[in-house]
């Protein structure tokens, strides 16, 4: 049960939230990500706060291009009022269906390999259909730092 | 005898039309229609005996086939290093800022690399460097766009390696890449230079004077390229294998030999890791290809091509004639290639050539037609050529606003650029009759 000492605890998202309430969430419980929950409450997706900007604000000939951008190019960041017209928009067009999961009694190895696997870093901790948090690859780092004192 | 060929001639051309039907109306991937229609027409020729195992490999044109491969494999090499980026960047500096300078800087650049290399690769790697520039000096990327596309069309259209369909003509009519220059450098040339003046007027209104000048430090040409060492080696094979492609005919060897052997040294100098480098092969064309080869191989097989080229004779038989027919076969062409892919056209094409060849008729003006009319048609519709669809998704994804390329937009440029051309191409064929007849 090593996961659960790295488990951030949040709630989940749900079909309607606004785009600025998960990331705000995503924010105060500092995780790069949270589960996207049906009505029924099982998890079938994930809302990505690195998603949110690949679909709303990095367009993809600046990720090409990234390094060629120079450093007086002043003009390239969106507006405020982009972002908030984006933050007040649903989350709906953002969910990945992709979400990586694993049992609390899952060991550290297996969580760093299933990140690997899914490029990603974090993971949602489901015990018999009940959520119960997020682990991340820094979180996990912590409890192996933590354990050599 | 005569009556059990017809019937042979018949199901061949109704496997043949099946096909194509297949492959154009995008039911199924383009390729797996190919591979579908090869299989059937495969098993239907054994089992009626006009077409056999042996025959339809003999169908696949080899040299197509692994000249195109091994260009895809050095274009795989090339692309880390950096070298379009290098390129597409110098030319925003050099272009200080001028709309018009960088819009025919641009498209000169794609021109010329699309005339050795893939020019669909090629508009991959600057769609979305073309967005970059524009997004950074504040433009419309649509001018560009567009004018990148048409004009790397244009520029492939010129040599024997530029464009797949002129591969195939090449290889068919054993045609060296330096007679292919020759004779459809000048009127794509021409073609060229008129496209380019006519984008400046029909894109004058995007492409104003700025009043404020580029400060080059809005782009980081230091970090353009990444891998100074492998990009002079893929330049150092490169150049080997232009220089062999100047000098193929004289040694005596196939351009596709000409270009595995400056892959091979490619690969010798640069060691690439064999699962990155091989998984960059567009293996989707060169399958779609090869199917396309067995099933003309297989209407060839059942004597039809055979037939027509003999039935179609007597229209290539006079001078006068035979300049008619070479025009009424770039018009068709270019008209055929922009509705529809131009591959499936030229592959069933080159039989019928090459049938006109075995009647005695003197098919060396009918090359030159068809690859004209296979390397312009495609501009006027924006689903004419890979490298149009290249730069709508391009506009579409970018989000800047005014630089979605509509089709009717598309046609908007590309009807006028393209008939403009073909008129140009055409006045030349036909006023210089007498250097296309060689």
């Amino acid at each position: 049960m090593r996961l659960m000492k790295a488990l951030i605890e949040t709630p989940v998202a749900r079909q309607g939230m606004l785009i600025g309430e998960a990331l705000r969430i995503c924010v105060d419980k500092d995780v790069p990500g949270i589960p996207f929950a049906a009505d029924s409450g099982r998890i079938i997706g994930r809302f990505s706060v690195r998603n949110v900007f690949l679909h709303y604000s990095i367009p993809s000939d600046m990720i090409k291009g990234a390094h060629l951008i120079g450093h007086e190019a002043f003009h390239l960041d969106l507006s405020s009022d982009h972002y908030e017209e984006v933050f007040r928009r649903a989350i709906d067009n953002t969910i990945l269906d992709d979400a990586a999961c694993l049992a609390s009694t899952a060991q550290i190895t297996k969580a760093m390999a299933l990140m690997e696997k899914f490029n990603s870093s974090y993971l949602f901790v489901i015990d018999e259909g009940e959520y119960r948090g997020v682990v991340t690859r820094l979180g996990l780092t912590r409890v192996l730092l933590d354990e050599q004192g | 005898m005569y009556q059990a060929m017809d019937v042979n001639m018949l199901i061949a051309a109704a496997i043949l039309v099946g096909s194509y039907a297949l492959i154009f109306s995008e039911v199924i991937h383009r390729t797996s229609a190919a591979i579908l229609g090869a299989v059937t027409m495969v098993g239907v020729g054994m089992l009626l005996g006009f077409y056999t195992q042996e025959a339809a490999l003999m169908a696949i044109d080899a040299n197509t086939i692994l000249l195109l491969t091994s260009m895809m494999l050095m274009v795989a090499m090339l692309r880390p290093t950096g070298a379009f980026e290098y390129t597409a960047v110098a030319i925003a500096r050099f272009s200080a800022n001028d709309p018009r300078r960088l819009l025919v800087y641009l498209s000169l650049a794609v021109s010329l690399i699309s005339m050795v290399l893939d020019n669909v690769t090629t508009l991959i790697v600057f769609a979305p460097l073309t967005v970059l520039i524009a997004r950074i000096l504040q433009i419309n990327p649509l001018p560009y766009l567009m004018s990148e596309a048409i004009l790397s069309n244009v520029g492939g259209a010129s040599t024997l390696v530029g464009d797949p369909p002129n591969i195939m003509i090449g290889s068919a009519g054993g045609i060296s890449f330096n007679a292919f220059l020759a004779h459809m450098g000048p009127p794509i040339a021409a073609v060229w230079l008129c496209t380019v003046l006519l984008l400046l007027l029909m894109f004058h209104k995007d492409l104003g004077p700025r009043r404020d000048a580029i400060r080059t430090q809005q782009f980081d040409l230091q970090n353009a390229i990444k891998d100074p060492r492998s990009l002079w080696r893929v330049l150092f094979a490169l150049g080997l294998v232009v220089t062999l492609f100047f000098s193929h005919h004289h040694m005596g060897i196939f351009p596709a030999f000409a270009a595995l052997l400056g892959l091979a040294v490619a690969l010798l100098l640069m060691r690439p890791k064999p699962e990155v480098l091989f998984g960059e092969i567009n293996w989707s064309v060169l399958i779609f290809f090869i199917g396309l080869f067995v099933i003309v191989g297989g209407v060839e097989a059942s004597g039809l091509l055979g037939v027509l080229g003999t039935s179609l004779a007597q229209l290539a038989s006079e001078p006068g004639q035979l300049l008619l027919t070479g025009l009424v076969l770039m018009w068709v062409a270019a008209l055929m290639s922009a509705v529809i892919d131009n591959i499936p056209f030229t592959v069933t094409m080159i039989p019928i050539i090459l049938g006109l060849e075995a009647s005695g008729a003197q098919v060396a003006p009918l090359w030159w037609a068809l690859a004209i009319g296979v390397g312009l048609g495609g501009n006027s519709t924006h689903i004419g050529a890979t490298a149009n669809l290249i730069a709508v998704a391009e506009a579409e994804q970018c989000g800047i606003r005014g630089a979605r390329i509509s089709p009717l937009e598309w046609m908007r440029i590309g009807v006028p650029t393209t008939l403009v051309g073909l008129l140009m191409a055409s006045a030349i064929y036909a006023l210089f009759f007498d250097y296309f007849l060689a």
